[in-house]
């Protein structure tokens, strides 16, 4: 080979190795950098990689955000239109940040699982992806602390199972949504972020960043509220109605259930997707004289809520009463039963589990002054509504059958709820307010005091937002180590040509042209540099894969990409080839 | 070689005129004829890359936990529950356990009323203090049954119902051990000095994610301390080969080998110093005024480059870096003309 007898196979050797190492050096300099910048947009993208992200306006994260979830779940209503709510935080494990996501259910991961089993259930564990489990040596079956980075929160979890999902949740953690919100301090009724496919930014932007007029009418036989619920089923507005009512007022975009409620009823009236001005008109009308008929083989009696007795009449099997509406009080053996009557109704005590208890409920202001006029709630652990009324008083008494249940009070824009269990608790006491599961008291403007933004300008958003120039200058730090390592390898190529400089000259002397130059010497060398380029990717992909899992941000591995390394190395090895290319033909021509 | 020998012969004949090889060579340099201006550069950015990088790093880290620690949670109680022993902390000895297909954490604290007070959490009713008593996380009243709850086929008598937002939500505490193999943590209501396990852990997130970012940086600044040793090696050799005059004038001031060497060193350590001294002035400058236009253009807080010990270790590692490498090709590239002189 000619090139070897004109620049000496030392020289070609000291080249290479040197090219070598350089293009080595360059690589693991690059890919560092620039997968680092490609890792962290990911990861300021909560991992989404389309669709438009709805965020708090004062966030600077989707890790920091918090949105009503009745936002996702009315956006939902849209034709058209998926958004997904997420529950993100970053929390604190065996000495480095771990990201963790909240899920309703771990049932479409199951094909991810690589070892344990996925729970079905809420409860104290924690999914891993595989490298985090690596990472922070986590086996299935052992316990875990996790601290919350903004709450006083430090949760002992059980590594129930370790998933290989195949993208960046490999390096995170999955957790009941109720975990989830214990450790980012996210109250029920909100959630992170909420990720919205089938519309474009502007619309979304113009549907939930203003308010709507909404006029509702209503005519009402009983005295009582009228409540709007937002879509999570939390109470937004309420209105006391006695006759005929009328009221304007504005609500942001959301899908509302409009109820009637009344002491011992509660009736939906409407639900209605805001998403212009709307007038709604309502009756409420109760049956002059509704009718009451009991499946008893005894004689029940029946007592209407001044004491006044209602005479019963027998007739197919069935008593009958006849009454006037209202609240009446059954009394059948030995039992007793509250029956809000206002339509003509069957009662039959046989389809009851059993017999009810009487629990007192007191409700007071956090100063310990009783809450007068405020609306009760009783709930099933299904979430089904068994009880509503109006109380009037700081006390109350409801009978309830054995079960645990949720009593939520509401004396708007105040809230509180607790869990019971029937007929253990016999007294519960609830402070208002309550501001950690008060998400009423948030003012309305807040519902439309977010932000929607396309999930690739998120990464932009938040660095701007954090580190003002992040962004640019990790831009630049990557062009600068790339036009530092042309230049160094620039200067290695000279040390080739300049070495070979008096046979060069000969050569030159000799008449030899500059394709002569090209065809012998250059392009064999472009031919050395492009395999040098190659060995030097694949020797970095090596490196990286042993160097790379020790490096994270966020928790996050750095990701690796072939193409991209191989990439680099050609454009560098061809960039100093041609700066070479152009130093020779000066040197030639001068000769 | 016959150059060589008369140049060898004249260089060890003529002591005297050696002293004045380091001036001459500066003087060369300032000429242009050794492409210091190049060197210096490269030695420069060099520096000023990593400088910048880690300055800029520290400066926002210092800001970021200052104003997270200050700011956010003066005065506010820490929890910690760790593996390792915490100062007054009390010990509980945990094991994870299934009933009815649920995962519940089975918990026996050395203190129950200490470990209350940790958790934050109340007691409806009473402690468990017998073997074959138990208290339930409000999250678990399901599971017992007429105030008893069934663990690995024994009953136990559920004395009370824990009532709390956090680690005894879902928990049974019993006042002694019921399971094999548990394993053992310390709760405490004071800051982990080892920032490990603490809550609120905004300080220990910021700081691992800025370490995050440091570990990569040294990556980084390692291989560019690399990449200049190999610059520096192969611009010095390459100086001196296109150097002839300079080669001329070693020769006719006759200078020994062992002064040209120590010339040759005293040069490469004048850059080097000197290229240190750019690099780290760029690398204090460029990022500092960057931060002061983003400052009055986007409103955003203004940061000024930190001088820490990273950016000692960067100084040190490119100046040593540059000086050997540059000293080695100078060398190099001296003995390669004087070989074929």
């Amino acid at each position: 080979m000619l090139l070897s007898k004109v620049i000496g196979r030392k020289r070609l050797a000291v080249f290479s190795a040197a090219f070598l190492i350089g293009l080595l050096t360059a690589n693991l300099s690059l890919v560092l950098v620039v997968e680092s910048g490609i890792g962290l947009d990911q990861i300021l993208r909560g991992g989404e990689t389309d669709g438009i992200v709805i965020l708090d306006q004062t966030s600077r994260s989707i890790y920091t955000s918090r949105i009503p979830l009745s936002l996702a779940i009315s956006l939902n209503k849209l034709p058209s239109v998926r958004a997904e709510a997420l529950l993100l935080s970053i929390c604190h494990v065996q000495g480095s940040s771990l990201v963790v996501r909240g899920v309703e259910s771990t049932a479409s991961y199951l094909p991810h699982l690589l070892s344990g089993s996925m729970p079905e259930s809420e409860g104290p564990w924690v999914v891993l992806g595989r490298r985090a489990a690596e990472r922070i040596r986590a086996t299935v079956g052992r316990t875990i602390p996790l601290a919350s980075s903004i709450g006083r929160t430090v949760l002992l979890l059980t590594v129930e199972a370790v998933c290989d999902f195949g993208d960046m949740k490999d390096d995170e953690a999955l957790v009941h949504e109720t975990i989830a919100r214990m450790l980012s301090d996210i109250p029920s009724g909100m959630v992170s972020a909420a990720i919205v496919h089938g519309l474009s930014r502007e619309k979304v932007e113009e549907l939930i960043t203003r308010n709507y007029k909404v006029n509702i009418k209503c005519v009402s036989d009983l005295p009582g509220n009228l409540v709007v619920l937002e879509a999570n089923g939390l109470s937004l507005r309420t209105f006391r109605v006695t006759g005929k009512f009328e009221e304007s007022f504005e609500l942001p975009f959301g899908y509302y259930t409009i109820a009637f409620q009344s002491r011992y009823l509660y009736s939906t009236l409407d639900t209605v997707l805001l998403k212009s001005d709307q007038a709604l008109e309502y009756s409420v009308k109760a049956e002059s004289n509704p009718i009451l008929k009991v499946a008893s083989p005894r004689k029940p009696r029946l007592q209407r809520s001044d004491g006044v007795e209602v005479e019963a009449s027998a007739g197919e099997g069935l008593w009958v009463f006849k009454s006037t509406p209202g609240i009446h009080r059954l009394e059948l053996d030995s039992e007793s039963f509250v029956i809000p009557l206002f339509h003509s109704a069957t009662f039959d005590p046989t389809v009851l589990a059993g017999k009810t208890y009487a629990t007192g409920i007191s409700v007071s202001w956090g100063d310990g002054s009783p809450v007068s006029d405020y609306n009760l709630l009783v709930k099933t652990a299904e979430g089904k509504v068994v009880l509503s009324m109006l109380a009037l008083g700081g006390q109350v008494k409801v009978d309830l059958q054995q079960g645990r249940y949720t009593i939520e009070a509401y004396s708007l824009p105040y809230s509180n709820e607790i869990a019971i269990s029937v007929p253990t608790d016999k007294e519960v006491k609830l402070i208002l307010p309550s501001i950690k599961s008060n998400v009423e008291r948030l003012p309305l403007r807040y519902y439309t005091f977010v932000k929607a933004m396309p999930t690739e300008m998120l990464p932009a958003f938040t660095l701007a937002s954090i580190s003002g120039l992040s962004a640019a200058l990790l831009t630049g730090l990557a062009v600068s180590i790339m036009f530092l390592f042309v230049m160094i390898l620039a200067t290695v190529q000279r040390y080739l040509y300049l070495s070979a400089k008096a046979r060069l000259n000969v050569l030159s002397l000799l008449g030899a042209s500059k394709i002569f130059f090209l065809r012998t010497i250059e392009l064999p060398i472009l031919v050395i540099s492009l395999v040098l380029g190659a060995a030097a990717s694949f020797i970095s992909l090596t490196a990286s894969s042993w160097l790379f899992p020790m490096l994270t941000l966020f928790g996050h591995s750095i990701p690796r990409s072939p193409a991209l390394t191989l990439l680099f190395s050609t454009t560098i090895a061809t960039l100093v080839w041609l700066w070479g290319h152009f130093a020779l033909t000066r040197t030639v021509e001068s000769m | 070689m016959k150059s060589q020998s008369a140049f060898t012969r004249t260089g060890s004949s003529s002591q005297g005129s050696s002293t004045s090889l380091l001036p001459t060579i500066l003087k060369l340099a300032v000429r242009g004829s050794l492409k210091t201006g190049t060197i210096l550069f490269t030695i420069a950015l060099f520096i000023a890359i990593n400088v910048g990088v880690h300055a800029m790093a520290s400066s926002y880290q210092l800001e970021a936990i200052n104003l997270i620690s200050l700011s956010l949670y003066t005065g506010q109680q820490y929890v910690a529950v760790s593996e390792k022993p915490l100062a007054n902390a009390v010990k509980i000895q945990v094991s994870p356990i299934k009933i009815n297909g649920r995962t519940v954490l089975l918990i026996s604290p050395e203190n129950f009323t200490e470990f209350l007070k940790v958790s934050g959490g109340w007691l409806s009713g009473k402690a468990p203090i017998a073997g074959d008593e138990l208290a339930v996380g409000e999250a678990l009243r399901d599971l017992a049954t007429n105030n008893r709850l069934v663990i690995g086929g024994t009953a136990f008598k559920v004395t009370g119902f824990l009532q709390a937002d956090g680690l005894l939500t879902y928990s049974v505490v019993s006042a002694t051990n019921v399971v094999p193999n548990p394993q053992t943590f310390y709760a405490s209501l004071s800051k982990d000095s080892r920032l490990e396990v603490s809550a609120p852990a905004a300080e220990q997130t910021a700081r691992s994610v800025f370490s995050e970012v440091l570990a990569i940086m040294s990556v980084v600044g390692y291989a560019l301390y690399g990449a200049l040793g190999l610059s520096c090696l192969f611009q010095g050799y390459n100086s001196l080969i296109e150097a002839e005059e300079v080669l001329e004038t070693l020769a006719s001031v006759g200078a020994p080998m062992k002064m040209v060497n120590i010339s040759m060193f005293v040069y490469a350590f004048i850059v080097s110093a000197v290229g240190v001294v750019l690099g780290f002035a760029l690398g204090t400058f460029i990022p500092g005024l960057a931060s002061s236009l983003a400052s009055i253009l986007f409103r955003l807080p203004h940061l000024k480059p930190f001088i820490n010990a990273y950016v000692g270790l960067d100084l040190i590692l490119g100046f040593s870096a540059s000086l050997l490498a540059l000293t080695t090709g100078l060398l190099g590239g001296y003995s390669r003309q004087v070989a074929s002189l």
